[in-house]
């Protein structure tokens, strides 16, 4: 029986962590790993490959990067990335596993990997890390694999520099895990051990950062102790990165002092483990994923891969409230012809919520950029995603921008530039069958012209030149509905910006510029609500009355301003009755 | 840290090169198609003057091709054939048929080999000059972007070869910005440039000293920009510039830059003083300043004042100048118009005068000073002893001509264009000779010359050396942020 156990612990360990790893990554917690593979540009050539390498921590890099490209698909970057996790657990179990042989413990090997996956909800936290730690584990898995003590010796110095400039930081736990299971296995004495192997080990450590500097002026010696970027905020330190790599360390070393195997069962010990590692997990996920961020990937993954209804979907089990889930929500809507009929059916914060303004970050301009694009100022949209690719905090390129610039060049008939761009994209690998079937509109006018979204947007594009001004987006929204009449979107998120706006004059006003141009059946909800609205501050007067408004939105105003005046407090009875109406935000949305 | 990295890059391309050169075996041409037309080839050397010291000019095939036959036929003697998917030529060859071959020209004759057939075109001819071109040129790569800036430096390239070296890259100090950097003609012993940021200021070396300014006195906003050295070393023009930036809507235009305010100052560099001439600091934009080669006048653009940015198109420099005594940092009372480009409803930026003081060179575009986003911009030369003042239609394409400077010798002047893509800048050099007979200018070489260059900067002022920049960035480092600054008085 135990020795079944002991069988089953062995061979099952790794599996199920990596079952989970993935499952986890691949479905509950995926958007971050597709913002992840959106803000990087990873490159099959050699030139890609040598600028990677040649500074400290490349390998890591570049591996980093080859694996995140595979989120493309969650499932595959996923199962990469629970690979990682699971050579970590293995190659922590098999350094354990030469210092005292305890099977009994063989769940700890899993708290390292569990605790770095922890860190990896983190949208930051780049993959580059699990690299360096899997590499450094391996070192000393052939560390230990070497009999001569001599050649183990050379080895250990040789290395030090060559794993610090291939992986980085991490390659302190290659310093201190060969000197100290020397020395909890008694192999060397302690004074030979700190004295010949580790101060040796970490003085070379520390003397690589200050060589690099020496040799590369351009950066602060701090980030050549951070060297690998295992962090976007490559110059940040993270205790988080120095607790994920020390239990590498720790976890072996505790197998010197556990207690020896029993013969019977000792389930209080897996117990005793398991719960050690669910709370490593529970601690982890609780300081480190962030389900809001991830529903705002969600909104912004969907919106990039123009999954229209795959945001109602989301909306309508739970409402967003942030102003960029929001504006997100208000694209999708307006993309499925909905926003003017369901627009306060949600909730709605303002006229940020619409279009929300420019920020210098990496992200949030990449999703006012979305909107701005579908509007067809494609001038606009190419600038947010210009300046969200220049503010990747790694300085690094993303493959999302270059690809929304090749759109937004072809659009504008800037072929070159877009030839320039689709020819890095051809280099990647889920994106060169897009690149290819790009390079097919390159000069060909016509075909463009006829390409359903491009063709259009060209179209919506405004013909005279005007200034773009972040407190006239309404102007700006009117000059692009005038140009075209037939953009429906800038009509429509003209005459939101009014309603979200509270301004019912400048609704009014834009409302009678689609007046004719145009068509709807009759005038969706929202506007019948804001029009009504308008009709009863003129007292119901009947020369007045607003055309296509119906006799039963009137009714439904009456019932609601009812209750508004006859109560003290309506608030909460109008959210019941009427929170989905215009009425509603106009008295109480966005204070 | 780029340095090392481009370096290893280049050997890392080198040695696939010369394994590709090595594995792959000389193709005889036969069935050859003649054709009688130039080869289109890219960067386009065709028919260009080039210095004999410079690094060999490789060059693709404008469409996709399975293998190009290159021969160089010097007029003088000597001869490189050569054969690839691209025309890369050893370095060592190069230098010696140019060499050989100086005063005279080299013949290349192109045979193209697409969907295994070859063609070959007419020859055509690259002319070496017999005058000398200097060390290098530095200039900062930036992306040309709006408002957020990521990596970006200022660097020097050997002419000779493909070397590419960081001067100071923005990473020194994370989330600085460096610009506008400056030398006393080609000297790189006197520097001038700016890092902007928290711990921004402006650097200063002279010979082996290197301070850290703060240029900003009770007169000055401190905003030292495009700075120009007077010829004896002792003073430094600035303009201060309150510039912002607009965004265009329309497709043709992307963004629009503009002085709010724009004044020029000269920093007197031994008594550490700024000299604030009212007549430089007027009620309309100065901007642009440049000392004449004899020292004895400052040149500089005025446009008169507009409500921005509502009139921003309205704003037009011209091209004026005013006495300066270096003896005494004293200016002259009277203002000259050289050229008033505003009654053409035109706009001047950057004039930069010839070191031996016969011509300015300036850009010409239709209104505003940041020539770089005007499509219409164009290159024109001043000629001082004659009064001519023409269009560089050598030079000019259909895109953007903006910055650009004079080399040492004043044969060779370099600039930068927007005619390959019109967007990343790049940078052509051309020559001038005695008579004012400008060439075919040329693309600075490039090691792998693909019709898309993947890099994400644009070329930005570039500036010819005569030497290497040395420039201590660890001290550099360590004063900027000590905040140590020598304050101008």
């Amino acid at each position: 029986m135990k020795k079944h156990i002991t069988i089953a612990l062995d061979w099952g360990i790794s599996p199920v962590l990596g079952i989970s790893v993935w499952l986890f990554f691949a479905v509950f917690y995926r958007h971050h790993w597709h913002y992840q593979e959106q803000m990087q540009l990873f490159l099959f050539t050699p030139e890609y490959f040598m600028e990677q390498i040649v500074k400290p921590g490349g390998l890591s890099v570049y591996l980093g990067g080859f694996f995140t490209q595979f989120f493309y698909d969650s499932f595959s970057g996923a199962f990469g990335l629970s690979l990682l996790l699971v050579f970590m657990q293995r190659l922590v179990a098999d350094t354990a596993n030469h210092i005292s042989r305890k099977p009994d413990w063989r769940l700890l090997s899993c708290i390292p990997p569990l605790l770095y996956a922890c860190f990896l909800c983190n949208e930051d936290v780049l993959i580059s890390g699990t690299v360096a730690l899997v590499s450094a584990t391996a070192t000393v898995a052939l560390y230990n694999r070497i009999g001569n003590p001599k050649v183990r010796r050379v080895f250990f110095f040789l290395m030090i520099p060559v794993l610090y400039f291939l992986i980085g930081m991490g390659a302190f736990v290659f310093v201190l895990l060969p000197p100290l299971t020397e020395w909890v296995r008694k192999t060397r004495s302690a004074a030979a051990v700190w004295l010949c192997m580790l101060l040796p080990g970490l003085l070379i450590f520390a003397c690589m950062t200050y060589l690099m500097k020496f040799f590369m002026v351009q950066y602060p010696v701090e980030r050549y102790w951070l060297a690998g970027d295992y962090y976007r905020f490559v110059n940040a330190a993270s205790l988080y990165f120095l607790s994920a790599f020390l239990t590498a360390v720790i976890i072996p070393l505790l197998f010197a002092v556990l207690p020896e195997k029993k013969r019977s069962i000792a389930w209080w010990r897996y117990g005793l483990q398991l719960l050690l590692c669910v709370a490593v997990v529970v601690w982890g996920t609780m300081n480190m994923a962030d389900w809001k961020k991830e529903e705002l990937m969600a909104y912004d993954y969907y919106a990039r891969t123009q999954k229209w209804n795959s945001i109602l979907a989301m909306a309508d089990k739970e409402a967003p409230s942030g102003p960029f889930t929001v504006s997100m929500l208000n694209l999708a809507l307006a993309k499925t012809g909905y926003l003017p009929e369901y627009m306060f059916t949600y909730y709605q914060n303002g006229a940020e919520g619409l279009i929300p303004d420019f920020r210098r970050d990496n992200l949030q301009p990449l999703m006012a950029g979305e909107i701005y694009y579908h509007l067809g100022l494609v001038n606009t949209a190419q600038r947010y995603t210009f300046e969200a690719m220049e503010a990747i905090p790694d300085a690094g390129k993303s493959v999302r921008c270059i690809k929304r610039l090749v759109e937004t060049n072809l659009i504008n008939g800037r072929h070159e530039v877009a030839a320039k761009y689709l020819s890095l994209l051809k280099h990647t690998l889920f994106y060169r069958k897009w690149a290819k079937e790009t390079k097919e509109y390159l000069h060909n006018e016509e075909r463009i012209n006829a390409h359903p979204e491009w063709g259009t947007l060209r179209a919506y594009r405004p013909a005279d030149d005007f200034l773009f001004s972040e407190t006239e987006k309404d102007q700006m929204l009117g000059l692009l509905f005038q140009h075209n009449p037939s953009n429906r979107t800038a009509y429509e998120y003209l005459l939101g910006f009014a309603l979200l706006k509270k301004d019912l004059q400048a609704f009014q006003t834009y409302y009678r510029l689609g007046e004719g141009a145009v068509a709807y059946d009759a005038p969706p909800r929202s506007y019948q609500e804001a029009l009504a609205l308008i009709w009863s501050q003129a007292n119901y007067e009947q020369a007045l009355k607003p055309q296509g408004l119906s006799d039963q939105t009137v009714q439904r105003l009456e019932t609601y301003r009812n209750t508004f005046t006859s109560h003290a407090n309506p608030e909460l009875l109008l959210k019941q009755s009427g929170g989905n109406t215009y009425w509603y935000y106009y008295h109480f949305g966005n204070k | 840290m780029k340095n090392i990295r481009i370096n290893i890059l280049a050997l890392g391309i080198t040695l696939l090169h010369g394994l590709f050169l090595f594995s792959s075996c000389r193709e005889i041409p036969v069935n050859v198609h003649e054709v009688g037309e130039s080869p289109a080839i890219y960067p386009d050397y065709t028919e260009v003057t080039i210095p004999s010291s410079i690094a060999p000019l490789n060059f693709t095939y404008a469409t996709e091709t399975e293998r190009m036959d290159v021969m160089f036929r010097g007029s003088e003697g000597g001869e490189i054939s050569i054969q690839g998917k691209e025309a890369v030529i050893p370095p060592g060859k190069w230098k010696k048929l140019l060499d050989e071959n100086r005063g005279g020209r080299l013949e290349v004759t192109v045979a193209v080999k697409q969907n295994g057939r070859w063609t070959r075109y007419l020859p055509f001819r690259i002319y070496v000059s017999e005058y000398p071109i200097d060390y290098g040129l530095a200039y900062r790569l930036v992306a040309p972007g709006y408002e957020i800036y990521s990596r970006m430096g200022i660097y020097e390239r050997n002419l000779s070869d493909f070397t590419q070296r960081a001067i100071l890259e923005n990473t020194f100090i994370p989330g600085s910005c460096v610009n506008c950097h400056s030398f006393r003609e080609t000297d790189t012993e006197s520097l001038s440039l700016h890092v902007r940021g928290q711990h921004g200021g402006t650097v200063l070396k002279v010979g082996g000293e290197t301070n850290i300014l703060d240029l900003k006195t009770p007169e000055t906003a401190g905003r030292g920009v495009y700075p120009y050295w007077h010829p004896s070393g002792k003073y430094i023009a600035y303009s201060q510039n309150d510039t912002r930036q607009v965004f265009h809507a329309s497709n043709d235009k992307r963004v629009e830059v503009f002085d709010f305010s724009s004044d020029v100052t000269v920093y007197d560099v031994a008594n550490n003083r700024m000299l604030t001439p009212p007549s430089l600091s007027t009620n309309g934009f100065e901007t642009f300043p440049v000392f004449s080669p004899d020292g004895e006048s400052l040149y500089f653009c005025l446009a008169d004042f507009h409500r921005l940015p509502a009139e921003y198109a309205k704003v037009r420099y011209n091209l004026c100048r005013i006495a300066f005594d270096a003896e005494t940092g004293r200016f002259g009372e009277k203002v000259d118009t050289l050229i008033r480009a505003s009654e053409m409803e035109k706009s001047i930026s950057f004039p930069r005068p010839s070191y031996d003081g016969r011509y300015i060179m300036y850009t010409l575009s239709d209104y505003g000073n940041f020539s770089i986003w005007h499509k219409e911009a164009d290159l024109w030369l001043l000629d001082l002893q004659t009064g001519k003042n023409r269009l560089l239609d050598e030079v000019n394409s259909a895109d953007t001509e903006s910055y650009h400077s004079w080399s040492s010798n004043n044969r060779w002047f370099v600039f930068s264009s927007r005619r390959d893509d019109g967007l990343y800048t790049r940078l052509y050099l051309a020559s001038i000779d005695e008579e004012g007979n400008v060439s075919k200018p040329f693309m600075l070489p490039q090691q792998t010359p693909g019709r898309y260059d993947p890099s994400f900067y644009s070329y930005n002022i570039p500036e010819f050396i005569s030497a290497p920049v040395k420039l201590d960035v660890r001290k550099i480092e360590k004063q900027l942020l000590s905040g140590e600054r020598t304050k101008a008085n």
